[in-house]
């Protein structure tokens, strides 16, 4: 079982993203913009971090830089999730140093699939 | 009971935002927004609430379209739809809307810019008469290691940047206009010259989280040296900083630069132009 943070601002993304995590036996917060984000971050035993970069206070890649240099969060992987192109989302995955990336909408093996790489089934 | 259509001021900020995002849920790039956000917006972009529009089916707001206004000019933005009412022409009469709104001022020329592969909000556009003018870039370099100035730097006050801003000849989308700069607070800029005599100057945004709204010109010197300068200096002050920019015209000369510092292509848009026929 792993914590995980879910940041995302639209709600059905946000429930569906639980659910599913929930069922496979994690722990889930929600945090529906970058500033309650930076609130939950503070949590201890986080295990990964699902981020979307569309949120309505900040965009997805500056949040990223600010949990990773101004939060420390250096060791817990974070996963993207987008609907951007699978080129466009590598592209931006290395030159912000996402782990990987979850293409939107939702598909609940491929979902699994990238975040069992980060913290097993 | 027909969609109808009503002024933007009827309602509050917040309404409006809620709508707004509701529009963009499904877009490949969202940009959701809060309303503190939109607030900052309608001031730093002269949206005009009373001449932006609001689509609402019954008790429901289901699209809107805003009109930003300038001397000469208006810019329509936010144009967004809730998904089922895409397809069946609530956007062609919100854009209709604003374009007779505009007209009605008597404004010559109307801009927009529209994601580059949004197909039916693009065909739209064309259908009302505005013509593909040319591609912007929006782009991003997150924080990374940045050789040493060869240059010096000297910095501007708020006279000077608004001075050279004004100063500039070639053409500006909405976003980078002088307008715009002149209302943000956080703004800054400087000068760099070189030892050969090179000339350029940078303005830019500084926020809490990020640098945004890279500004510049070079008037003397190669335009890829010195604006390889120009953001040596930029992320020497900031080297912590996300850099956010947009709205590059995809032909600027002095791209390279960018590029050989770690800026990449976000996305792009298609700036358009309508010159309406005011007789």
């Amino acid at each position: 079982m792993a914590n995980v943070i879910v940041i995302e601002d639209v709600e059905d993304s946000a429930n569906l993203a639980k659910k599913i995590l929930t069922k496979y036996g994690h722990e889930v917060l929600i945090a529906t913009n970058g500033e309650e984000a930076l609130q939950l971050v503070n949590s201890p035993d986080i295990n990964l971090i699902l981020l979307d970069l569309g949120l309505p206070d900040v965009d997805g890649q500056t949040l990223l830089g600010v949990l990773r240099r101004n939060y420390g969060l250096t060791d817990v992987p974070i996963i993207v999730c987008t609907a951007w192109p699978p080129d466009a989302a590598q592209k931006m995955a290395e030159a912000y140093g996402f782990d990987d990336y979850i293409s939107k909408p939702y598909k609940v093996v491929d979902f699994m699939d990238v975040v069992n790489k980060f913290v097993g089934e | 009971m027909p969609i109808e259509l009503s002024s933007a001021a009827n309602y509050t900020i917040q309404e409006l935002v809620d709508a707004y995002n509701q529009t963009r849920v499904d877009y490949m790039v969202p940009m959701p927004m809060n309303a503190a956000r939109l607030a900052e917006y309608i001031q730093v972009y002269d949206v005009d609430l009373t001449h932006s529009l609001v689509a609402k089916d019954q008790d429901i707001l289901v699209g809107l379209g805003m009109l930003g206004l300038r001397p000469e000019k208006s810019w329509i933005t936010r144009l967004g739809l809730i998904a089922n009412q895409r397809g069946n022409g609530v956007g062609q009469a919100l854009m209709e809307g604003l374009l007779k709104n505009s007209d009605d001022l008597c404004i010559p020329q109307v801009y927009l810019e529209v994601i580059k592969g949004n197909t039916p909000a693009h065909s739209l556009f064309l259908k009302l008469g505005f013509k593909n003018v040319r591609e912007l870039l929006i782009l991003r370099r997150a924080p990374k290691e940045i050789p040493k100035p060869q240059s010096k730097l000297y910095p501007m006050n708020r006279g000077d940047i608004i001075f050279h801003l004004n100063q500039r000849t070639d053409t500006h989308a909405w976003t980078n206009q002088t307008e715009t700069l002149a209302h943000l607070k956080g703004i800054s800029g400087f000068h760099v010259y070189t030892e050969s005599g090179g000339h350029g100057w940078l303005v830019y945004q500084r926020t809490f989280f990020n640098l945004s709204r890279l500004m510049f010109d070079i008037d003397q010197g190669d335009p890829v040296e010195i604006m390889r300068q120009l953001l040596i200096h930029l992320h020497s002050l900031h080297p912590n900083m996300d850099t956010y920019t947009e709205n590059i015209p995809a032909d600027d000369p002095h791209l390279p630069a960018f590029e050989d510092f770690g800026y990449i292509e976000a996305f792009r848009r298609v700036e358009m132009y309508r010159f309406p026929d005011l007789k």
